[in-house]
């Protein structure tokens, strides 16, 4: 059989989508676009925190729920563009890559668009539960100290982003934030029905490991 | 992708090239018929190269098979691409090119995988013992450098 295409003309699918080239600025149209057209955009830290107290003032003691609810959201269509650019850069769908695929491209999602440095711990994945570490996430960096957890867009972001990629009703809280004193976020993701009980648990003042206790105690 | 040569005017800060930016220009220009050459080279080899590479890993780690069942259609494919970043790396002169496009990512991969950082370097470098038994010399010389950026994992890989 004569070869029609020579191995130069061949591509092969796979490498770092989030590498070098990424993102590409036309700045005579004042457009940004990632590699395969998606428009991005940056946002300062003073927009941040600008658009952080705007909803705090105008919600009040609801801005967390607000901003869980934003997130989550978000994350449903994070969840939609991560599968649709992953499937066309690799030619493999999001849902038959191996874990260990899916989990490095996460990483280099979040680090890319600078969400933070995501870390996802499995040890407990057969007692139904996820805990994801993030270094650098979105709103430590400028809210100064706190005595509650700041990012829960983050965890709304979690929530939306895992509950579309698995199909899942699932739902995700923070419980160590660097703004409370800890190295770096840490939130739990699991079933809606199974974290029912985390936010009292929080308002009980419990830790992050006591959180997870209950929590796996509660299955046996 | 910026070009050599934007990467020299980028640093100059809005002077003149001096001579030592221009002669710096002008030997990467000279150099891409040698860099054309190698790509060349390891082109026509490549097939070889990925199948020996994967014989020889898999002599050295034969119960590493298993992987197979966790995508290593993938990693074979995985093998071909490395080499050929190293090579486009070797082309852009830019030896960061290939940790950034792909090495990272596969490394992390392979570590999820719970393959240990030694074997991922055995992965790495029985690809780059199969190039060079397979091209001349100057052809290897001249990848050498970005052939070196299979470097040996950094960070242990952690069971999980």
């Amino acid at each position: 059989m004569i070869a029609t295409n020579t191995l130069a003309e061949v591509p092969i699918r796979g490498g770092n989508f989030y590498s070098e080239g990424y993102c590409q600025t036309d700045v005579k149209r004042g457009v940004t676009r990632n590699r395969v057209g998606t428009r991005l955009l940056c946002l300062t830290t003073d927009f941040l925190v600008g658009f952080r107290r705007a909803i705090q003032e105008e919600t009040g003691p609801a801005a967390d729920t607000v901003f869980k609810t934003c997130g989550r959201k978000w994350g449903g269509f994070v969840a939609k563009r991560f599968d649709q650019e992953m499937t066309e850069f690799t030619g493999t769908a999001l849902r038959d890559f191996t874990l260990a695929q899916f989990q490095s491209h996460l990483i280099d999602m979040f680090a890319e668009h600078g969400w933070g440095k995501i870390e996802l711990d499995l040890t407990r994945h057969n007692q139904g539960l996820v805990v994801i570490h993030i270094d650098e996430p979105i709103f430590a960096g400028f809210v100064g100290k706190s005595d509650k957890p700041v990012e829960s867009l983050t965890a709304g972001l979690l929530a939306g982003l895992f509950a579309a990629v698995f199909e899942q009703d699932l739902d995700c809280y923070q419980t160590q934030c660097k703004a409370c004193g800890h190295k770096n976020a840490t939130f739990i993701l699991g079933l809606t029905s199974r974290l029912a009980g985390v936010s009292a648990l929080q308002d009980a003042g419990k830790s992050h490991e006591q959180i997870l206790k209950e929590l796996i105690n509660a299955l046996v | 992708m910026i070009s050599r040569m934007m990467q020299v005017v980028n640093t100059t800060d809005s002077l003149y090239l001096t001579p030592a930016q221009q002669k710096e220009v002008l030997d990467y220009g000279r150099s891409l018929q040698r860099r054309f050459a190698a790509c060349r080279a390891v082109e026509a080899v490549e097939d070889d190269v990925v199948e020996a590479a994967k014989e020889a890993f898999f002599e050295q780690h034969p119960n590493l098979s298993d992987i197979t069942e966790n995508g290593w259609e993938n990693f074979e494919n995985d093998q071909r691409f490395a080499l050929r970043t190293a090579i486009q790396s070797m082309l852009l002169d830019d030896l960061s090119f290939a940790e950034q496009k792909h090495f990272r990512s596969l490394r992390r991969i392979m570590s999820f995988l719970e393959i240990p950082a030694v074997v991922q370097n055995d992965w790495f470098s029985s690809l780059r013992t199969a190039l060079e038994s397979r091209v001349k010399s100057e052809v290897t010389d001249t990848l050498a450098p970005y052939l070196d950026t299979f470097q040996p994992a950094t960070t242990t890989a952690t069971a999980r």
